[in-house]
């Protein structure tokens, strides 16, 4: 057997049953706190209904260009962040993400849903800054630190030594400003609640769904992924999923959208991408010099509809698009899948783990629902969960 | 011989070790001795009892003394007892009392300090000048603050330096503590006639008194 090369990225396959007792679609996307853009993929239908329904309740996010101190700021604190106290369940979560932060090179700060402001600082920055953190696990020789402030707590407030020391930190040693995104959520039922920016100069955005469409392609339907009651995957079906998998990637790159002000070589990339969706189309006979890909079996002649989003989304956002979306499955007896991709340079993604950049900072998601009959009541599910190099779930 | 004219006593010994005065053979000495004595003693009673105290019976060697088994004689201990440098730090010499740990206990230092400090740099205005004379300069009495360290506790410290030590600079600071920073791994900042100088401290691990004779070279820098 040859040596496996160390530096690759995972990707982790499971199927499950979504009504079983242990919600695991809804663990996972809980799981996950940042995400910034996410896909839904109907197979042969229209998707005018759903995005319809989606854009029912309008999900928004802020863009705020300040200093970290800001969170500091008593009456921010209040409105937005600290815990009720005598309450366990919180009513509302509050994201926040700096963005245009490398994580290898510079210096990222996020508060997760539970209130915690995690910042990732160089070696430089950290030797200069005042808290202590620990060492970044996956970089090498204390490169970078991790450090956690729970920011949440209600004694969290001046006079408080940790407050005191972190707010003199914050205003000396790291005055200077972030671009970052940041929202709030309802815990109950997902609707995005305003947070108090009262005088921060801020941005507020909408979550802006775009709707495409491939038609005449060839469309596999996923029936040899279904596995009987009590059998367990093998791999045969570890090859199917990843083949689905390739057309799901593929189909997403018809959709690829432009970040903003894309420079000359991405343009160019994105488009030699997007014709790589050609290889799907039922007229395509490529040289199989140049291609060799077919299409998993078996396969129909249609179309699929993408729905497409970028911001800072929050999970519970994504609960309530998993649920519209296998509403949407069950009506129109057709499969669907949900892609979400996490912040490549997130300090923590899966379950408040450490996350890494290295060669690739993948922390992406794929739900595969699949066909089920109008009276059946399960609904079973092919998830893929893409991991950075040394990433844990 | 050269002896005799010296003293009263000690001729009368040489002379005499010329003769064993143990042996009664010895006639001629008896004999010629208190004529002898005669002639330098002041008082003529004094013959009989100068024999009989201090000749008669006296052993007078004549080849050179044994000295190799004569145990070898200590040097004298110093009158004055000094204690070690540990003695001093056990019993606290060094320490400064707590009550002692007031800022402006300390104020009046850092006026001295800072007097030094106009005499040691004097008129000239170079930095780089500056810098060359204040790596040799006594700290004790400026103002430091931490601005690196590799343990953030100590970063923001910031105080008058009240001891220095090979490799710990003590320092009380506005809020009246006397904080102990070890040089190492840390970064000070220091303003002197209105330019602030970082001190690397890493590179001035040594006594105040070595510091201020030792030859600096310039180091590349420099990881904490």
């Amino acid at each position: 057997m040859l040596p496996q090369p160390t530096n690759k990225s995972h990707l982790f396959l499971t199927y499950f049953e979504l009504d079983s007792d242990k919600k695991p679609h809804s663990k996972l996307i809980n799981s996950h706190p940042f995400n910034h853009e996410i896909q839904l993929l109907l197979a042969d239908t229209q998707a005018e209904v759903l995005l319809r329904s989606i854009t029912e309740n309008e999900q928004f996010f802020y863009e705020v260009e300040a200093p970290l101190s800001m969170f500091l700021d008593t009456s921010f604190l209040e409105k937005n962040l600290t815990k009720k106290a005598g309450s366990d369940q919180k009513t509302s979560m509050f994201y926040m993400h700096t963005i245009d932060t490398y994580l290898d090179t510079e210096d990222v700060a996020v508060i997760d849903g539970d209130g915690h402001l995690v910042l990732s600082l160089q070696k430089e920055t950290y030797e200069a800054f005042g808290l202590e953190g620990k060492a970044a696990t996956f970089t090498g020789n204390g490169r970078r630190y991790i450090i956690t402030i729970d920011v949440s707590a209600p004694t969290f407030r001046p006079g408080n030594k940790t407050f005191d020391r972190t707010k003199w930190c914050l205003d000396n040693n790291l005055s200077r400003s972030f671009k970052m995104v940041m929202t709030r959520v309802d815990t109950n039922t997902g609707a995005s609640l305003d947070v108090l920016l009262s005088n921060v100069q801020h941005n507020k955005k909408s979550v802006s769904w775009t709707s495409s469409k491939l038609e005449g392609i060839r469309l596999p339907n996923f029936e040899t992924l279904k596995l009987p009651e009590g059998a367990t995957p093998d791999n045969r079906w570890k090859d199917e999923a990843l083949e689905a998998h390739e057309w799901l990637g593929m189909a997403t790159l018809g959709s690829q959208r432009y970040k903003s002000r894309p420079t000359c070589i991405v343009k160019i990339l994105h488009l030699l991408m997007a014709r790589l969706s050609i290889r799907l189309s039922v007229n395509d006979k490529p040289d199989p010099f140049l291609s060799v890909y077919s299409c998993p079996e078996p396969y129909t002649t249609g179309s699929v509809a993408l729905l497409r989003c970028a911001g800072l989304v929050t999970p519970q956002y994504i609960q309530n698009l998993l649920i519209t979306l296998r509403k949407e499955i069950k009506a129109k007896q057709c499969w669907g899948a949900l892609t979400v991709w996490g912040y490549r340079d997130s300090p923590i993604a899966w379950r408040g783990r450490e996350h890494g950049f290295l060669t690739s900072g993948e922390n992406d998601y794929t739900i595969l629902l699949l066909r089920e009959e109008k009276d059946a009541c399960e609904q079973r599910a092919v998830c893929y969960q893409a991991l950075g190099v040394y990433d844990a779930l | 011989m050269s002896n005799s004219a010296k003293s009263t006593d000690k001729p009368k010994v040489v002379g005499g070790s010329n003769t064993d005065s143990r042996s009664n053979g010895s006639l001629a000495a008896d004999a010629t001795l208190p004529a002898l004595l005669k002639e330098y003693l002041p008082n003529e009673s004094e013959v009989q009892q100068t024999i009989n105290t201090k000749i008669q019976g006296r052993k007078v060697h004549i080849d050179a003394a044994d000295t190799t088994n004569r145990p070898k004689k200590k040097p004298a201990k110093s009158k004055i007892k000094r204690i070690t440098s540990r003695e001093k730090r056990q019993l606290g010499l060094y320490t400064i009392p707590k009550h002692c740990h007031r800022y402006d206990l300390f104020l009046p230092l850092h006026e001295l300090w800072k007097g030094y400090m106009e005499e040691l740099l004097g008129n000239t205005t170079s930095a780089l000048v500056h810098s060359q004379k204040l790596i040799k300069a006594d700290y004790q009495g400026a103002i430091l603050s931490v601005v690196k360290s590799k343990s953030p506790s100590y970063i923001g410290t910031s105080g008058i330096v009240v001891q220095e030590t090979e490799s710990m600079l003590n320092i009380i600071t506005a809020d009246n503590k006397l904080k102990h920073i070890p040089k190492a791994a840390s970064i000070f900042n220091m303003t002197v006639k209105g330019n602030t100088f970082a001190i690397y401290g890493n590179q001035i691990r040594f006594r105040a008194a070595e510091r201020a004779t030792r030859k600096f070279k310039v180091k590349p820098t420099i990881d904490l």
